[in-house]
C-alpha cells in the first residue's frame, strides 16, 4: 500500500495465512502457520 | 575605445606554420588549403610504436597484466559455478520490527509492482508469529517446532538449521556475528550467524517468547517468569535482571538508552540499559490489571503501545506515552473493538494494523504540544486516515507496508 495514500499497489495471493514480514531492499520474506517462508521479490 | 583585429593573408600564414611552406597566390580559400597541405604529417601509428624495440619493457607489461586479469576472471566464474554468489542487500533487518526500536521501519523499496513468489521454503513448525531476520544476504528464521534455520535470501538454500529441544516462538535478533533466540524451556541462545555452532545460553524460569533486542552490544529479552533480562552479547553473562511485576509474553523495546517492556497486569515499565533501574512503571489504561501489552515502539520520545483493557489477549486501544516521565499523551480506542497492533512509526505517522481488516494512520504527535492530562481524562486521537474499507474479506496482514503481520508479539 502507498504509504501517504493508503492506495493498494499490489496483492498477492499465499498460501496459509502470512504473518510476520521482514523487508529487505526489493524483496519481503514472510511467514505463515502452514510453518513457510516466502521471498516475495519483482519478476 | 574599441580595438579590432584585421584577418590578412599573412597573419593566416603566421598562424600556419611553417611560413616557408605557404605559397602564393594570396587568395583566401586556396591559401589556407594550400598551408594546411604543406604541414608534415609523420605521425607514426600506435602499434608500430608499441612494436618498436624501445617499447619493449612496456610491451612485458602489458601482457603480464592481460595475462593476471584473465585468470581472476577465470577463478571467480569458477567459484560462481560451485555456489551462488549473495546478491549484496543494500540493507538489513536483523531483529524484530526492524530493529531495537520497534519503529517498523525498514530502506526497503520492498517490492515493486505485480511480484511473484520467488521462493517457498517449509521449515519444522509454523512461523507466522515470528518474522524473519535478514542479515547480509541471509535469512534466519524460527519455529514453532524449534527449528531455526539459515537461508540463503537469493535462493532460499539451506545454509545450516538446527532443532532446539523446545519450540522456538521468537523472532531472531542478529548482531555481532550471532543469531539470538529464546524457546520455551526458558533458555536464551546464542548461535554462530555462519556455523551455526552453539555460543551461549542462559536460562531463566520459565517460557522465553520475547523476541530479543539487541543494542550497544547488549541482548534484551523477556521471560514469562516476570523478569526482563540484560545479556552481554558477547560472553552471555547477565548483566541485569528486572521485575517487571508480570509475565513478559511479548518483547522490549530499545531506544535512547532506554528499554521499554510491557507486562501482563497492565504493566508499562522503562529501565535504564546500563543498569537495570526502572525510571518509571505504571499501568496503562484504568489500571485495572488485566491487559496484556502487546511489544511497544519508541519514535522521538513517544513509545506507543497496544493493550486489551478488558480482555487479557486482546488490544484493542494504542497509547502514547512520554518515554521520558510515563505521562500518557493520547489514547486511542479501536472503532470496532478489534485487536490492532502497531505496525510502524514514522515521523508524525503511526500505522495500525487491525484485525477488523483496516489499517488506520494515526498522527503520533498531535498532543505533544498541549498539556497532556493524566489518566483516566487522557485525550484521544483519531484516525488521519482509515485505509483498506472491507470491501474485501482477507487479512489485514497481507497489507501491511512495514513488515509486521496481527500476530506479532
Amino acid at each position: 500500500m502507498n504509504e501517504q495514500s493508503g492506495a493498494e499497489i499490489w496483492d498477492l495471493p499465499v498460501k496459509g495465512q502470512p504473518g510476520a514480514m521482514a523487508i529487505v531492499g526489493p524483496r519481503a520474506y514472510v511467514a505463515t502457520d502452514l510453518g513457510r517462508i516466502i521471498a516475495v521479490g519483482s519478476r | 575605445m574599441n580595438r579590432s583585429f584585421v584577418l590578412t593573408d599573412d597573419a593566416i600564414r603566421a598562424a600556419l606554420m611553417p611560413a616557408a611552406e605557404v605559397r602564393a597566390p594570396i587568395d583566401l580559400g586556396p591559401s589556407i588549403r594550400a598551408a594546411i597541405e604543406s604541414v608534415p604529417q609523420q605521425r607514426p601509428s600506435t602499434l608500430a610504436s608499441f612494436l618498436a624495440p624501445a617499447a619493449r619493457p612496456l610491451r612485458v607489461l602489458a601482457i603480464a597484466a592481460v595475462v593476471a586479469l584473465l585468470a581472476i576472471v577465470g577463478l571467480l566464474l569458477a567459484i560462481g559455478q560451485r555456489q551462488p554468489i549473495p546478491t549484496q542487500l543494500a540493507v538489513d533487518a536483523p531483529m524484530f520490527r526492524g530493529g531495537p526500536a520497534r519503529t517498523g521501519l525498514v530502506a526497503g523499496p520492498g517490492p515493486a509492482a505485480n511480484p511473484v513468489i520467488r521462493w517457498d521454503v517449509g521449515l519444522q513448525g509454523p512461523v507466522a508469529a515470528n518474522s524473519a531476520a535478514v542479515v547480509g544476504g541471509v535469512v534466519y528464521v524460527a519455529d514453532g517446532g524449534g527449528g531455526i534455520t539459515a537461508l540463503d535470501a537469493t535462493t532460499g538454500t539451506k545454509r545450516w538449521s538446527i532443532t532446539l529441544p523446545t519450540s522456538a516462538n521468537v523472532s531472531p535478533a542478529v548482531a555481532g556475528g550471532l543469531v539470538v533466540v529464546g524457546d520455551s524451556g526458558g533458555d536464551v541462545i546464542a548461535l554462530d550467524q555462519a556455523t551455526d555452532a552453539q555460543r551461549w545460553t542462559l536460562h531463566t524460569d520459565d517460557t522465553v517468547r520475547s523476541s530479543p533486542a539487541i543494542a550497544d552490544g547488549s541482548v534484551y529479552v523477556g521471560s514469562q517468569d516476570g523478569h526482563l533480562y540484560a545479556i552481554d552479547l558477547a560472553s552471555g553473562t547477565k548483566r541485569w535482571k528486572f521485575d517487571a511485576g508480570g509475565a513478559i509474553t511479548r518483547s522490549p523495546a530499545v531506544d535512547g538508552g532506554v528499554v521499554v517492556i510491557g507486562a501482563e497486569g497492565s504493566i508499562l515499565s522503562a529501565i535504564d540499559a546500563k543498569t537495570g533501574v526502572a525510571k518509571w512503571q505504571d499501568h496503562l489504561g484504568t489500571g485495572a490489571g488485566t491487559g496484556t501489552i502487546a511489544t511497544p515502539a519508541v519514535h522521538a520520545g513517544v513509545v506507543l503501545a497496544t493493550i486489551g483493557v478488558d480482555d487479557a489477549q486482546a488490544q484493542h486501544t494504542l497509547f502514547a506515552v512520554d518515554a521520558a516521565t510515563g505521562t500518557e499523551r493520547w489514547h486511542w480506542d479501536s472503532p470496532t473493538g478489534e485487536q490492532i497492533y502497531v505496525g510502524s512509526v514514522d515521523g508524525d505517522v503511526v500505522i495500525v494494523n487491525s484485525l477488523d481488516d483496516d489499517i488506520y494512520a494515526l498522527q503520533a504527535h498531535r498532543r505533544a504540544r498541549r498539556p497532556a492530562p493524566r489518566r483516566p481524562c487522557a485525550g484521544s486521537s483519531r484516525p488521519v486516515a482509515q485505509w483498506g474499507p472491507r470491501r474485501r474479506s482477507r487479512p489485514v496482514s497481507s497489507m501491511s507496508p512495514v513488515g509486521t503481520g496481527p500476530f506479532t508479539p
